[in-house]
């Protein structure tokens, strides 16, 4: 389990981003991270992996340290070097066991072309490689679904249950609800720094129904106000 | 391990070197080496007189400096490698071996000292400007054309205010406006690298020439306004060589315009490509060693007609 305790973070001159936020995270299943935009879904994945400091509050975990041995990491904008191939890209992670051309037939890379040259959905590919790589223990990716087609997408969803099934960690944000209903066992919905509520896979029907109400009484009244 | 790490990344850098030589044409490739040598040789001369070294240093340290404050692949290594920070001391170290060897046969033991102990501090040097949200009224007085500066502006406002009060108030002494002026003339070039979203260019509605024009009147306007006071106060206090503060600022002000051309040359749409890397180092270079501000000059010529070429592609139908 992986627990965090009265976690508070604060950028200078704004509001606190986390306020004090509780989070428990049983191990080896699928965690999704919800939350509107700017609730503050990255600062949390952010501070888990280390990227931030918190003003105060813990993160632990029974069975191993977290840190960047134990947790591979995908931010929503990716860094490639310029006039670098996918190959050599992925040639900075170090693990003897991957089988890159085996893995790229899930994702159909030309792996000898410069980065340059990508797509931005091919881009994210090539950075989920090299996440998966990394082979660590907790997977924290932001953001996972954006930018991929239709065909990725449905293998992600599909590898990321099998990753899950043989004991892997994996928190995952979106900012479509569907797709954390559709593979997560746990949903966390992030509200004010703090979470508001957290479900398991069970409750997920009811807590969209309640979420997609809650949200088209808010916008209603805006959208007759706009277009009569 | 973290050497190995080191050593892989560092071999990728030769690889994305050769690349970009590649990209650039033998022609090219001959033209940017020879400037290469040539800088490489002026640096040499002047470092073999023991009494430079200590320039030598300090603008070594402000480039490592500036280059670990920029530099926008560390959050990706602090992601992906455990000690990234050894990572960037093993680069570093390895950057300032020329000079640190010229320490060594200078016997210069506290300047040796002072250098490495640098090299591994700077790895830990790791402040944003957190300034996304600024708006002030400097900025909302720019005009919307010139949106390089209003971006600019909002990342270094407070550098450049702490830069300009500083020419300002030690205006008496004779080297405070040149350093300030040449720190305030470094900065735009920052500005114009990377190539704006084609419907900001597309907005202006204006031929390729109005543009250009317009962009060096803008650059020109806010560029004299931040040096003008600085420039008066050199006068007052050092009429005798008020003339070098002058020509101090119209050299920036050509290489801004080598800048804002190199950018149009060879734009394309969100991205900065290898070329206008390449040249910018060649405009950088004129300007610490002015014996290549000619070449310069006369690449300005050829960017202008390229600048013009190249934009009429997304601007043909204004002209």
């Amino acid at each position: 389990m992986i627990l965090i305790k009265k976690l508070t973070l604060t950028y200078p001159g704004s509001p606190k981003i986390l306020n004090a936020l509780d989070l428990s995270l049983p191990l080896g299943k699928i965690h999704g991270i919800a939350g509107l935009n700017g609730s503050g879904k990255t600062t949390l994945l952010n501070t888990i992996f280390g990227l931030l400091k918190a003003d105060t509050g813990t993160i632990e975990c029974s069975d191993f340290e977290i840190n960047k041995k134990n947790i591979s990491y995908l931010p929503t904008e990716n860094y490639f070097y310029s006039n670098i191939t996918a190959r050599e890209y992925l040639g900075l992670f170090r693990n003897g066991n991957f089988e890159l051309e085996t893995w790229n037939k899930l994702f159909g890379l030309p792996l000898d072309q410069v980065t340059d040259d990508y797509s931005s959905g091919m881009k994210k590919k090539l950075a989920l490689l090299g996440v998966i790589k990394q082979d660590k223990q907790i997977m924290i990716l932001d953001e996972p679904f954006n930018n991929l087609d239709i065909e990725t997408s449905r293998s992600l969803r599909s590898l990321l249950l099998k990753m899950s099934a043989t004991g892997k960690t994996i928190i995952i944000t979106s900012h479509i609800i569907e797709t954390l209903t559709n593979l997560c066992d746990y949903i966390h919905y992030l509200d004010e720094g703090k979470i508001k509520y957290s479900h398991r896979k069970d409750e997920f029907v009811a807590f969209e129904k309640d979420l997609l109400k809650s949200i088209e009484n808010k916008t209603e009244g805006i959208i007759t106000e706009l277009l009569g | 391990m973290v050497f190995n790490q080191f050593l892989a990344l560092n071999f990728l850098q030769l690889k994305r070197t050769k690349r970009l030589l590649k990209d650039l044409g033998i022609f090219r490739f001959l033209f940017v080496l020879a400037i290469i040598v040539g800088a490489v040789f002026a640096i040499f001369t002047f470092l073999l007189k023991g009494e430079n070294l200590e320039i030598a240093v300090g603008v070594f340290s402000l480039l490592i400096l500036s280059f670990q404050i920029q530099r926008k692949d560390k959050t990706f290594l602090d992601i992906n490698f455990n000690h990234y920070r050894i990572i960037l001391f093993y680069q570093y170290l390895l950057l300032s071996l020329p000079l640190l060897c010229f320490l060594l046969f200078h016997v210069e033991w506290v300047l040796l000292l002072a250098s490495f102990l640098g090299i591994i501090l700077v790895p830990f040097i790791n402040f944003k400007f957190n300034t996304q949200r600024l708006n002030t009224k400097i900025q909302r007085q720019i005009p919307v054309g010139a949106f390089e500066w209003k971006a600019g502006m909002r990342t270094y406002l407070f550098f450049i205010i702490a830069v300009w009060v500083g020419g300002l108030a030690f205006s008496f002494l004779p080297g405070a406006v040149p350093i300030a002026i040449f720190i305030l003339g470094l900065l735009p070039l920052k500005f114009f690298e990377k190539g704006e979203p084609v419907q900001m260019l597309i907005a202006v509605e204006k031929s390729p020439v109005k543009l250009i024009v317009g962009k060096f009147k803008t650059h020109a306007i806010i560029f004299t306004l931040i040096s003008l006071p600085m420039m008066l106060m050199f006068f007052i206090f050092h009429s005798e060589i008020w003339y070098l503060v002058f020509v101090e600022f119209a050299i920036f002000l050509s290489v801004h315009f080598y800048f804002i051309l190199l950018k149009y040359a060879w734009y394309i749409p969100n991205q900065k490509p290898g070329s206008v890397e390449v040249f910018s180092v060649i405009g950088a270079v004129g300007l610490i060693i002015p014996i290549f501000l000619p070449l310069v000059w006369l690449l300005t010529l050829w960017f202008y007609f390229k600048a013009v070429a190249n934009l009429k592609q997304y601007l043909h139908d204004f002209d």
